[in-house]
């Protein structure tokens, strides 16, 4: 799936993945290419065109981004992506699910939970 | 745990004793190999899911969500992970086209057959024309969307509609012609049984062309999905021509995703096998858009029931609506084009 090293495993960063490109478009539309080098930066590995395209299409006709034909100078165009009103709901969602994963997955929580059972 | 040769929708009735979970196993192997996955590696596929089941003493549903639901998302992880679980399009070659144009004959025989018990069970009139009506209604619509699938892969959809139409044009002028030609000469004079011995013929004659004419086993050249190496045009062509098949998608959608591929391969700088995989399996991993397909089908069963009304006043109106063979057979098919026409009409409404 991922081109490169990712910090994570396989199956966690497939889980993550449309999570983290709504992630990646929070700043400002990105054409599909810098949507994969900013996964990179984010350390997820920088995904194959197969797995990053077909995804993209799918977070499209849900709503969470729009595409917009970009002309190029003197090239050919590109699409663009842009995060929609229902991805940032989506995103700030997913991320507090991932926060309330983690804390319950913590070993301080867990220690916790262990100490009343 | 059941295993061996046991059916796998009894094996999940038999894990936690409800006979649904063998339901939800049937309909999750059949969604499975309704999108094209063979029948064994459905079976293996849903079969794994059985300790889960057995263990966790939770239904299927809660645990999976519908048959639907997980079977998707069983083929996009398996996509994610580089395997196409789905076998390669099928590729009709002019020996299946024969061989099911003389079948259909066959049975065309048989209702022509049944018609006449209905009609008025006497003698019939067995023109060389009345003779060759079944396999040429059986062969004129395999050919129409022969022509209409093979334009498609190379062709815009409008461009393949039309060409289909003319297809319809042409073969509606020769058979004309040929009645006109031959339809007044007389060969015999015999009961409607000679039907079923025609029928008989046909499916003999299909018989004996599928054990003479051995079915290719190479891909011819030039095929979808023959390119090779890492030749970018022909693997973009290879992609188009995958992408139209899915008959899911429309021209505009299919002209994005080619030149998105296009400019993250040049971007990459790594060819176009080694970002996408094969075209097919590439096109296989887009979400199917169900409502371009129910849209597109709407339209050819509502333009079959227009065609089959046009039909049934015709009949009607010439023979002063008296119950006849050709006026039921009308009707048979305005029925069953019309209520076709609804249910993926209505199957489009829910999808707005």
């Amino acid at each position: 799936m991922n081109d490169s090293v990712a910090a994570w495993p396989a199956a966690w960063i497939r889980a993550a993945m449309p999570t983290a490109i709504l992630a990646t478009l929070e700043r400002g539309p990105l054409h599909g290419y810098a949507i994969a080098a900013g996964l990179e930066g984010l350390g997820m590995g920088r995904p194959r065109g197969g797995s990053l395209y077909p995804l993209l299409g799918t977070l499209e006709s849900s709503g969470a981004i729009a595409a917009s034909w970009h002309e190029g100078d003197g090239g050919p165009g590109r699409r663009a992506y842009t995060l929609t009103a229902a991805g940032r709901e989506r995103l700030a969602r997913e991320r507090g699910q991932w926060t309330d994963l983690v804390t319950t997955l913590s070993s301080e929580h867990t220690d916790h939970e262990g100490e009343r059972s | 745990m059941s295993t061996g040769l046991e059916s796998v929708q009894q094996q999940f009735t038999a894990a936690r004793g409800v006979s649904t979970d063998g339901d939800w196993a049937q309909f999750a192997v059949a969604r499975l190999v309704l999108d094209g996955v063979p029948r064994q590696v459905a079976d293996e596929a849903v079969r794994e899911l059985l300790p889960t089941v057995a263990d966790s003493g939770e239904a299927p549903a809660e645990l999976f969500g519908t048959p639907a639901d997980w079977a998707g998302k069983y083929q996009r992880e398996r996509w994610e992970n580089g395997e196409n679980v789905r076998t390669e399009p099928d590729v009709t070659t002019r020996r299946d086209l024969v061989i099911v144009s003389l079948i259909g004959a066959g049975l065309i025989s048989s209702i022509q057959f049944l018609l006449t018990l209905l009609d008025k069970g006497g003698t019939e009139v067995y023109t060389p024309m009345y003779v060759l009506f079944p396999l040429l209604l059986s062969a004129a619509p395999l050919a129409v969307l022969q022509t209409f699938h093979r334009a498609r892969v190379g062709r815009s959809f409008h461009s393949a509609v039309g060409l289909a139409a003319g297809t319809v044009v042409a073969l509606a002028l020769i058979i004309a012609t040929l009645f006109l030609t031959f339809g007044d000469s007389p060969a015999f004079e015999a009961g409607g049984f000679w039907h079923l011995v025609l029928g008989g013929a046909w499916w003999a004659a299909a018989w004996i062309v599928g054990k003479v004419w051995p079915q290719p086993d190479a891909r011819p050249a030039g095929e979808p999905g023959s390119a090779v190496g890492d030749d970018q045009a022909a693997w973009c062509d290879d992609l188009a021509a995958a992408l139209r098949r899915r008959d899911d998608m429309t021209d505009a959608r299919v002209a994005q995703i080619i030149a998105e591929s296009r400019d993250h391969i040049a971007q990459s700088g790594r060819s176009a096998r080694e970002e996408f995989g094969s075209p097919e399996s590439y096109a296989d991993r887009f979400e199917r858009a169900e409502r371009v397909r129910s849209r597109r089908l709407a339209w050819f069963w509502a333009v079959l029931a227009a065609l089959a009304a046009g039909l049934v006043l015709t009949h009607g109106t010439a023979e002063g609506w008296q119950w006849s063979g050709r006026l039921l057979t009308a009707g048979v098919l305005l029925l069953l084009s019309g209520s076709t026409a609804a249910f993926w009409l209505q199957r489009l409404l829910r999808q707005a």
